[in-house]
This record gives C-alpha cells, sequence and structure tokens, in this order.
C-alpha cells in the first residue's frame, strides 16, 4: 500500500466522514431520547405492533419495538443507517477509480513510481477507515443516547453491533469498487450500486412475505445483516459475517485485477 | 545506462473500429531531443500512453531504457518524468500541495530544482489550481515533469498554452537538461515548434509512422507558403526558374504570387529583393507538405491531398 496515497485518499474523505459522524451520532441519540416513552408505554406499544400483519413488521424490522434493542433497531438500524451509510460508501467506493478516469486525473497519477494495486489498496485502506470511523461513531453514539436514558449497552454487545455494521458496509463496499474499477464516470458505478442495494432489500422484504419467496433471502445482503439481534443479544451469526466479509474481500480482488488490466483511459 | 531511453519495435495498439497505431518501430537516443511529430488525432498520445504503461500495445514491444513499458510500468517510472497532453490536474489542491503529493511519491526532494523551475516559468504554486489559468496550470505540469531531475522526459505536446514568451524559456530549460545528459521525447502536431527544439523527428500519421529523420533534413524537404503582393506586375517565370520554389497561384494580372518554397531561401529573397514589394507572409512550415514528400518517395502521394489553396482578391 502507497502511505502517500493513502494519506492523500484519508484527506479527500475527511469531510465526508466528519459530517456523516455527525449526521450519524445525533441521529442515534436523538433516537434514543424518544425510547422512555415507549419503555414507559411498553404494553400499549406491543399492542399497536400486534395489529399490524407480523410479517409487514418483521420485514420492515420493527417487530417488537417495545425493546430498547428492537426500538433502535426498528427505527435506526435496520434500514435508515444502511441508508444512510450506504450512501457513504457508495459514493466514495465508486469515487476510487472512476473519478480518477472521468476527470481525467488517472494519467498524472499513473505516472508515479507506484503500481496501480498499491495505489488503489491505499485508496481502499482509506475507504475502510472511513467505514470503520462512522460504525465507532454509531456504536458510541448508541452507548452514549441509552446511557442518558438509564439503559445499559454491555460492551459485548456493542461489539457484536459494530462487527456486523462493519462487515456490511465492508461488502457494499467492495462491490461498489468492484464496478468502479471498470467505469469510466464515477455515476455509473454509483447508480448501479444504489440498485444493487435497492434490489437487494426488497428481495430480503419479500423474501419474508411467503414461504414461495422464502428462496429470495439467499439474493439478499440485508438477510446477513442483523443489528438488532447483535444489540439484543451479544450474539452473531458467525456465517453471515463470513459471507459478507467474503463479498468484500472477493470484490476488492477482483478490482485489483481489473485495475490492474484495464487501459488507464482510452 | 546502456540501453536506449526509448525503444519502440513493431508497436501497435488496435481501438476496434477506431484507429489506434500500427508497426511503430524507431528509437530514441541516449541525450537526445527527439520530437514525434503528428496531426491531431494521429495517435501520438496513444503512443505516448503505452510508453508511460497507461495502456497495453496489442501487438510490438515499447521498452523505455530496456524495461518492458507495461510489464515494468512502475519501475519505468521512476527514471520518467511525464507530461500529459490534456493536463488534468486536482483542482482542490494548490499548486504547492500537487508538487509536494507528487514528489513525496519519489526518493529526494529536489525543491531547490522545483523553486527555480516555478521562478524561470513565472508560476506562483499558492493558488489554488481551480483559481489557475490554462497556462499556469500547464507550467505547473511542466515544473511537475521536470522537478524530478528524471534521466527521461516524455512530454506530450508540451508548449500547449505557454505564450510564445514561455515557449522561449521552455525551449532554454529543455536544452540545459539535455546538456546535463538527459533525453526529451516530446510531441507536437506543429512542425515549427518541433524544427526549433528536436534533432530528430519520428513523424506519424493516421497511426502509421512516415519517417524518422533528422531536423536539419527535414528542414530541407519541407514547404513554406509565401503570400508576395507586388507594386507592379511580373513574370511568373521568374519564380518557376528558381529551385525549389513552387507557383501555388499568380492572381491581379501577375501582382499577386503564392509560392510554396523549399530548402534555400536565398534565391528567391534575391529575386524579390529586385522587385518591388508591397507585402509579403511567410506562413509556418506546412506539414501536410512533408507528408507528401515522404509518400512521393514510397510512390503514395495519393494518399496525401495536396494542400488547400486559399483564394483571394
Amino acid at each position: 500500500m502507497s502511505l502517500v496515497m493513502f494519506r492523500r485518499a484519508l484527506a479527500d474523505l475527511r469531510w465526508s466522514i466528519f459530517w456523516y459522524s455527525l449526521g450519524l451520532a445525533v441521529y442515534a441519540v436523538l433516537i434514543m431520547s424518544f425510547y422512555p416513552t415507549v419503555r414507559e408505554n411498553a404494553q400499549m406499544t406491543q399492542q399497536l405492533m400486534e395489529a399490524f400483519p407480523k410479517a409487514m413488521m418483521d420485514a420492515f424490522g420493527a417487530a417488537d419495538m417495545a425493546s430498547l434493542s428492537g426500538f433502535v433497531g426498528g427505527k435506526f438500524l435496520n434500514v435508515m443507517w444502511p441508508i444512510i451509510v450506504g450512501v457513504f460508501v457508495i459514493m466514495a467506493g465508486a469515487a476510487t477509480v472512476a473519478r480518477e478516469v472521468e476527470r481525467g486525473t488517472i494519467e498524472l497519477l499513473l505516472s508515479v513510481p507506484e503500481s496501480r494495486t498499491r495505489l488503489l489498496l491505499a485508496k481502499l485502506a482509506a475507504l475502510l477507515v472511513g467505514i470503520l470511523a462512522l460504525v465507532a461513531v454509531t456504536v458510541g453514539a448508541l452507548a452514549l443516547g441509552a446511557a442518558l436514558v438509564d439503559e445499559t449497552l454491555g460492551l459485548g454487545k456493542l461489539v457484536a453491533l459494530g462487527a456486523v455494521l462493519a462487515c456490511f458496509a465492508v461488502a457494499v463496499g467492495g462491490f461498489t469498487v468492484l464496478l468502479s474499477s471498470f467505469a469510466k464516470e464515477r455515476a455509473r458505478p454509483a447508480g448501479i450500486s444504489a440498485g444493487i442495494m435497492l434490489a437487494s432489500y426488497l428481495a430480503w422484504v419479500v423474501s419474508g412475505l411467503s414461504e414461495d419467496w422464502e428462496w429470495l433471502k439467499y439474493a439478499s445482503v440485508f438477510t446477513a445483516f442483523d443489528p438488532q439481534r447483535a444489540l439484543a443479544s451479544g450474539a452473531v451469526e458467525p456465517v453471515h459475517l463470513a459471507v459478507l466479509l467474503g463479498i468484500g474481500l472477493a470484490c476488492t480482488v477482483g478490482a485489483l485485477i481489473v485495475f490492474g488490466r484495464r487501459d488507464a483511459i482510452s | 545506462m546502456g540501453e536506449a531511453p526509448i525503444r519502440l519495435d513493431g508497436l501497435t495498439r488496435n481501438y476496434g473500429k477506431r484507429r489506434g497505431v500500427t508497426d511503430l518501430t524507431f528509437e530514441v537516443e541516449e541525450g537526445e531531443i527527439f520530437g514525434f511529430l503528428g496531426p491531431n488525432g494521429s495517435g501520438k498520445t496513444t503512443t505516448i500512453r503505452q510508453l508511460m504503461g497507461q495502456m497495453r500495445p496489442t501487438g510490438g514491444i515499447a521498452s523505455v531504457f530496456g524495461l518492458d513499458c507495461w510489464r515494468n510500468a512502475t519501475r519505468i517510472k521512476e527514471l520518467v518524468g511525464f507530461l500529459p497532453g490534456d493536463i488534468r490536474l486536482y483542482e482542490k489542491m494548490t499548486g504547492e500541495a500537487f508538487l509536494d503529493f507528487f514528489a513525496a511519491f519519489r526518493k529526494g526532494s529536489h525543491m531547490r530544482l522545483r523553486r527555480e523551475l516555478a521562478g524561470r516559468l513565472g508560476l506562483d504554486t499558492g493558488q489554488k489550481i481551480k483559481h489557475m489559468s490554462k497556462g499556469n496550470r500547464q507550467k505547473l505540469a511542466v515544473v511537475q515533469a521536470m522537478m524530478h531531475d528524471a534521466p527521461l522526459l516524455i512530454l506530450d505536446e508540451p508548449s500547449s498554452g505557454l505564450d510564445p514568451l514561455m515557449q522561449v524559456e521552455f525551449v532554454e530549460l529543455l536544452r540545459e537538461e539535455q546538456s546535463r545528459g538527459k533525453t526529451v521525447f516530446l510531441s507536437s502536431h506543429q512542425l515549427v515548434e518541433v524544427e526549433r527544439i528536436a534533432h530528430r523527428v519520428a513523424i506519424i500519421r493516421e497511426g502509421q509512422l512516415v519517417a524518422v529523420e533528422e531536423v536539419d533534413r527535414l528542414k530541407k524537404v519541407r514547404e513554406r507558403r509565401m503570400d508576395v503582393i507586388l507594386h507592379q506586375p511580373a513574370p511568373m517565370q521568374r519564380f518557376k526558374d528558381l529551385e525549389g520554389v513552387r507557383v501555388v497561384s499568380e492572381r491581379v494580372e501577375g501582382k499577386q504570387f503564392e509560392l510554396a518554397v523549399r530548402g534555400k531561401l536565398g534565391p528567391l529573397l534575391r529575386v524579390l529583393g529586385e522587385m518591388k514589394v508591397d507585402d509579403l507572409s511567410f506562413a509556418p512550415p506546412d506539414l501536410e507538405s512533408v507528408f507528401l514528400h515522404y509518400y512521393e518517395a514510397d510512390g503514395r502521394a495519393d494518399q496525401v491531398a495536396e494542400p488547400k489553396t486559399e483564394v483571394r482578391r
């Protein structure tokens, strides 16, 4: 990995990381501050939830709204967090190769005595730092928010949550970077990645609605994404994390190979 | 180092339907300033991108100091200072940060050389790149290419965007680099520019090598157009009798002539000196006439259209 490129790439991402972190932290604390109202009316909340079809509530991650993990999951982690962090990861991941090609700066960048692999690895390392920063801020803000409303989230739960969130973002980052490595402009990999995310989410929702459609869950990264469970029990499904990390890693290797062989500019 | 700074051997790059370059073979010798001349779209940049390992050849070999440009792309870049043809820079950086960034990839900072180059080109490196004029961007890219003290400079259309005074300074810089043993490979679509700087040229047209020639020899074969307006009519024969002079057109009853001049100017100027000349313009040397010369020699003259003659009254 090229350290010079890493520092530059991190500097390019620093303001994005800062603003996304701030947004996530504020959102997490804000959501948490509403929790006492739900906690105090637990029975009523549960009755309200039961009025909706269970499958639908499961699908949108909103079952069990009365518990802390259920509330934070339904209101923040299950859907909102993937959207917010997905935007960051997709925009930054799509930029890695495609923006340099689009802006024509790739020609100068590839005139430096560094291999393409080391240059791209440095950019990916900066993206990984960004992902880990957002995950750390999310977990930290939730712990802080919980403390403010007299709840305690144990270290085990927080670590489990962090692992799930990070692995998910790594998977999204992986396929976005792979798409970017082929592309000539950033909008294309960003658009396709966002499309994959949406399709993946829909597949996951539909797979829960009927047994006929259950097979669709194997086509969705959201199947392996269960932050609510991690927060509730501190338990994670190792296979799920391995699948998410595997997607991220395999796509990264693919991106390095594609970028190493492509015409930088044509 | 022993090995030629640049060697192309049958270098070919196909783009499918679009034209690439075909079977380019030539060598650049150590310590020379070598011009790579051709019209826009003739394949100069495609060739240079292959030299810089940014594009893989579909056939043949490009090597720098004996190293294959694709397989040893990282290594060769330690030996090359590069100026791209289409200057695209990191807009948000200041000039200083931009130069720091590119210097950091290499050993040694060469700060003194960098300041000297910026000073001689009159470049303020403190400015943000997005606020720089086209000329200043070009200067910044030139400083970036030259500041590494690399033994080979590969410069794609280096003087485009530089004003005439800066072009003179730039040529001076290249001559100094050469006197310090550096090799310079520069592309251009302007014959006059290459003639001013280079010792030898490779001429390319439609992706194919037309000739590799010494500049002194090139000057003997290329034509320049001269428009002459005389006060009194003169017989066309006076010009026709001169060696290397061709009358392209005669207008206004023998008072206006368009001449194509090849080789020495002296005899023509002596004839003109005997006439009363109202006006005279002399165009820069014409690249098409060079193609015509080499294609005639090859019996392929029909591949080059005769340069259009503008009709004026």
